[in-house]
């Protein structure tokens, strides 16, 4: 019985859902649409709780931590500092409030971007060792694509032939790459959703 | 039989799983002494540790009897699994036929055969149960309950008989007697019992004649033919018939008891002889309890001269084994009720005038090696027993179960056990010379010292023999005195070497090439230069950077690195822009994050600003937490009015939530625009977007410069899922630019472009130095 109520009953309800979600867009006209925009609420609301669910989480966690003394409670305390000093304003004074607005254009942003510019420097002194540690065809190419990629983002003036070999670049090898990416997302959606209708792939089920 | 100890379904015999639950069965098998480990019955040798399972004996010719009989284990009492010994006890005590008169316990059902014969015996047990009960009113003895190994020691205790095989179960099948030929000594012996088995109710096996026949005499008890002889035994006839007088060349009887007691009696506990009793097993017990009555019937040493009373010739009828009486009459009995079948009786049951009339004078063959010795004092065929002429040494430590059986009557109490014996109590009293022991018994003799104290066996801790030492013949007998393991062979100085430069190598910490230690000047230098290198590329390229972007602040004038473009991308989103009308409503889609605000929020305000200025409704949704902040940052800007645009918030969801968006809006978007910086959320929107309105609803895309790869497949005009895309600042600059009026992105644009010039002269530098300077620790 136990068997049934956790593995056959998860199957039922997924199946029958993801059909019936399934229907509703092969068929709109014939009324299921109704029954697949509800199931979509559903899901939005379910998702509503999973956030939910996860900040508690987060803030459990970082508590547990800070309770017992563990490695690295310092910033368990900044994240649970930060979080209610972030947490209050917009529940008090509204998303849109100059307080919660100051709060993001003049913390997070710019912390977000400064986090962003890292990146980019990391790369670039990267991209300087790179023929110290790996000498070969394969970075001389890299080495060049990188140049040219980068002086064609920006139209230089004088250099705009060189935003024709980016557009080259980008528009036939680089698509040609991201189809085929594009390609195999979709058909293993499409095998994930026949598994999941068909009970061989229960994500949702411990068995 | 093995009964499961989960669902207590009975197993055939042998099952290591039960058939019914699948649990695993007790095992059965021989306990080593040694290890302890529970072998297979049957095994001479320890599968463990290699120990000897069975007693010693003393030549190659018991050890191929011991393995080609398998029942025939000398002494040994097989070990047995406890719970099953322990429930077959019970259901054989519930059982009222004579096969419930058995002895309890798995190692009896070798003994018993099969089912049918076991059922067999049954209906035959009834038909002798009158007898039975005489004669257990009578001596309240149960001859039916003396097991195998107790049986094999009659001839110990009882002198002059043979010794009685009953290792041979009834129920085992084997050629009859008469088929035998005679010198296969042991398939005799098997055949034998396996001919009274088919012939002789169970009940008169168990309890011999019935009270129509008369009872033998002590004088009737003859040795066995030279069928019950076992092998090592028949190779002594010839010596027997040269046996010099036996006043010459009387073997003590003492060192052949001993030596038989060495190996195969187990010790024997005087002192604690009441506490074993206690602790006995309830059929060891019942051996013990009867032994006073048992006593009385025992022929003993003056039964042959004196005239032996009803009572007492039945009794001693009992205690005839079938073999004797076979042997006695010299030919297979005409009837079953001649025959007693147990070999747990130690008198024969023939008639005593059938049998002085048709005695054959004993075979030497068939006397035991003990009474060999004895036997060969006097002239073969003589009908009185040959006498002991010493006491029982005290050496051969009789257990207290065998010491109970041979008590004397009560007014024999100081006699010794062996006046309880046939023939043998007069000899006793007459105490005889001690003899030397021939050459050919002494060649018999096992390689066991003497002297040595006989080993006590680990205390049984579990079943019917629990609390009893030395009841396994395996720990007290079948245990050389100095046992060695296996021999190892000795490695090669070779092998050693090659070991010693393995384990060496094994103890070196395993360091790739590029972890190889350097010197600490060369790491220091490099550590040095590497910092510089660092703090160079980041200083050149924030001095690049500021350098445009701090210029109109400094000089007054804008520095222009660049000049916009006019993409496609950038012409389609604003032709869809151009195509909206006042009041349409617009879907905005924020679904970017701090780390691309600032990207982000640039090229989407000249989008927005555009779709405002087109007088139309933004409905602002974000399928990320942080959109609606990036959201409301960016429409304080580039809206003048908060009645312009609605800003719904956060969806959780994803994909749901894109659908869910899309399925509430009360009216068709006009227009639906996805600002983001990552291929997930652009993917979502197109497809839900597309699936529910076709291609007649248009979507653009503002994004990073990151996501114009990603982004432009769909761009692609046979596709037609999204009618436009401005990527980055030189998206955001092109929008401008086709809008007429340069702003905040088209100086960025200088910034980054800035910034793209410095890394990509960094780069070449790098690349030149690195390939062609090659540094110390890199030269080979």
């Amino acid at each position: 019985m136990r068997r049934i109520i956790r593995k056959w009953i998860p199957i039922f309800i997924a199946t029958t859902s993801g059909l019936l979600a399934l229907a509703g867009y092969l068929f709109p006209d014939t009324g299921l649409s109704v029954y697949r925009d509800r199931l979509v609420e559903w899901a939005v609301i379910i998702g509503a709780f999973a956030l939910i669910l996860g900040v508690f989480n987060v803030l459990r966690v970082h508590g547990q931590r800070i309770l017992e003394s563990g490695k690295g409670q310092v910033y368990s305390v900044v994240l649970l500092v930060a979080a209610l000093v972030s947490f209050v304003p917009p529940l008090v004074y509204g998303p849109t409030d100059s307080l919660t607005r100051g709060m993001v254009d003049y913390v997070i942003t710019p912390l977000g971007g400064a986090l962003a510019a890292l990146v980019v420097f990391t790369l670039t002194l990267s991209a300087v060792r790179m023929l110290r540690h790996r000498r070969g065809p394969s970075s001389l190419l890299f080495i060049v694509v990188v140049i040219l990629t980068l002086l064609g983002t920006t139209p230089l003036r004088g250099f705009e032939w060189l935003s024709e070999i980016r557009s080259w670049l980008v528009g036939v090898p680089g698509m040609a790459g991201v189809r085929g990416l594009l390609l195999g997302v979709a058909l293993g959606t499409v095998i994930t959703g026949i598994r999941v209708l068909l009970g061989s792939e229960r994500p949702h089920s411990e068995f | 039989m093995i009964h499961c100890p989960n669902c207590g379904t009975a197993n055939r015999k042998g099952s290591r799983f039960c058939n019914e639950c699948g649990k695993s069965l007790p095992s059965t098998g021989m306990r080593c002494p040694m290890c302890d480990t529970i072998n297979p019955v049957g095994n001479v040798y320890c599968q463990q540790c290699n120990a000897r399972l069975v007693p010693m004996s003393s030549g190659p010719e018991d050890e191929e009897a011991e393995e080609t009989t398998s029942p025939i284990k000398g002494f040994s009492l097989p070990t047995i699994p406890l719970d099953e010994t322990a429930e077959e006890e019970e259901e054989e005590a519930a059982e009222p036929t004579g096969e419930g008169e058995a002895p309890p316990g798995d190692w009896l059902d070798d003994l018993r055969g099969s089912a049918d014969e076991q059922d067999e015996g049954s209906e035959e047990g009834e038909e002798g149960e009158d007898e039975r009960a005489v004669i257990a009113e009578e001596e309240d003895l149960e001859p039916a309950d003396i097991p195998d190994w107790l049986s094999e020691l009659g001839p110990v205790t009882e002198g002059p008989q043979a010794p009685v095989d009953v290792d041979a179960g009834p129920e085992e099948e084997g050629p009859a007697p008469e088929e035998v030929p005679e010198g296969d000594l042991l398939e005799a012996a098997s055949a034998e019992e396996a001919d009274v088995t088919e012939r002789v109710p169970p009940s008169a096996q168990d309890i011999g004649p019935s009270d129509d026949e008369e009872a033998p005499s002590s004088e009737e008890i003859r040795p066995p033919e030279p069928a019950e002889i076992p092998d090592w035994l028949r190779e002594l006839g010839p010596a027997m018939e040269e046996t010099p007088s036996p006043a010459e060349d009387e073997p003590p009887m003492d060192q052949a008891l001993r030596t038989e007691e060495s190996e195969d009696a187990p010790p024997q506990q005087p002192e604690a002889e009441d506490r074993d009793r206690e602790e006995a097993p309830a059929w060891l017990r019942e051996l013990s309890l009867p032994d006073e009555e048992e006593k009385a019937p025992r022929p003993g040493p003056t039964a042959a001269e004196r005239e032996p009373s009803v009572d007492e010739a039945e009794a001693t009828a009992i205690e005839i084994p079938d073999w004797l009486k076979d042997v006695e009459g010299g030919q297979p009995p005409e009837s079953p009720e001649e025959l007693t079948t147990e070999g747990d009786v130690f008198a024969p049951e023939e008639p005593a005038e059938e049998a002085q009339e048709e005695e054959p004078p004993p075979k030497p063959v068939a006397i035991p090696s003990w009474l060999k010795e004895a036997e060969g004092e006097e002239a073969p065929g003589e009908e009185t027993p040959v006498p002991f002429t010493e006491p029982l040494p005290e050496a051969m430590e009789t257990p207290d179960w065998l010491t109970e059986l041979m008590k004397p009557t009560p007014g024999e109490e100081e006699a010794s056990p062996f006046e309880a014996e046939p023939g043998m109590g007069e000899a006793w009293e007459t105490d005889l010379e001690r003899a030397d022991i021939p050459s050919w018994v002494q060649e018999l003799r096992p390689s066991q010292d003497k002297d040595e104290e006989p080993v006590r066996g680990p205390m049984e801790t579990e079943g019917l023999l629990k609390g009893l030492r030395g009841l396994i013949p395996a720990a007290t007998i079948g245990v050389p005195t100095a046992f060695e393991g296996p021999s190892r062979a000795q490695p090669s100085e070779a092998s050693l070497a090659r070991a010693e430069l393995f384990q060496s190598l094994l103890g070196q910490p395993a360091i790739p090439p590029a972890e190889r230690p350097i010197p600490e000047e060369r790491e220091r230098k490099r550590g040095f230069a590497s910092a510089v290198e660092r703090w160079l590329v980041a200083a050149i390229l924030a001095f690049a950077v500021l350098s445009i972007l701090l210029a109109p602040v400094m000089t007054g004038q804008t520095p222009r690195l660049t000049q916009p473009l006019m993409t496609s991308g950038a012409a389609a989103v604003r032709n869809a822009v151009d195509g909206l009308d006042a009041g349409d409503q617009v879907l905005v889609a924020f679904d970017y994050g701090p780390p691309e605000a600032d990207e982000l929020n640039a090229a989407a305000r000249p989008v927005l600003t555009h779709v405002l200025e087109r007088g139309a409704r933004l409905s602002i949704v974000s399928t990320r937490p942080d959109g609606s902040l990036m959201a409301g940052a960016v429409m304080a800007d580039v809206a003048s009015s908060r009645d312009q645009y609605a800003l719904i918030g956060y969806r959780p969801g994803a994909a749901a939530a894109v659908s869910q968006l899309l399925a509430v809006t009360d009216s068709e978007p006009a227009l639906i625009l996805v600002l983001t910086s990552r291929p997930m959320p652009l993917r979502l929107w197109i497809e839900q977007a597309y699936a529910r309105y076709g291609d007649g609803l248009p979507l653009i895309a503002v994004g990073s410069a990151a996501l114009e790869p990603v982004a432009s497949p769909y761009l692609d005009a046979n596709a037609g899922q999204l009618r436009g895309a401005i990527h980055g600042y030189k998206g955001a600059a092109s929008y401008e630019a086709l809008r007429g009026s340069l702003g905040s992105a088209a100086g960025r644009l200088d910034a980054l472009a800035a910034g793209h010039i410095v890394i990509v002269i960094l780069i070449v530098l790098g690349a030149l130095i690195h390939a062609l300077v090659r540094t110390e620790g890199e030269k080979p």
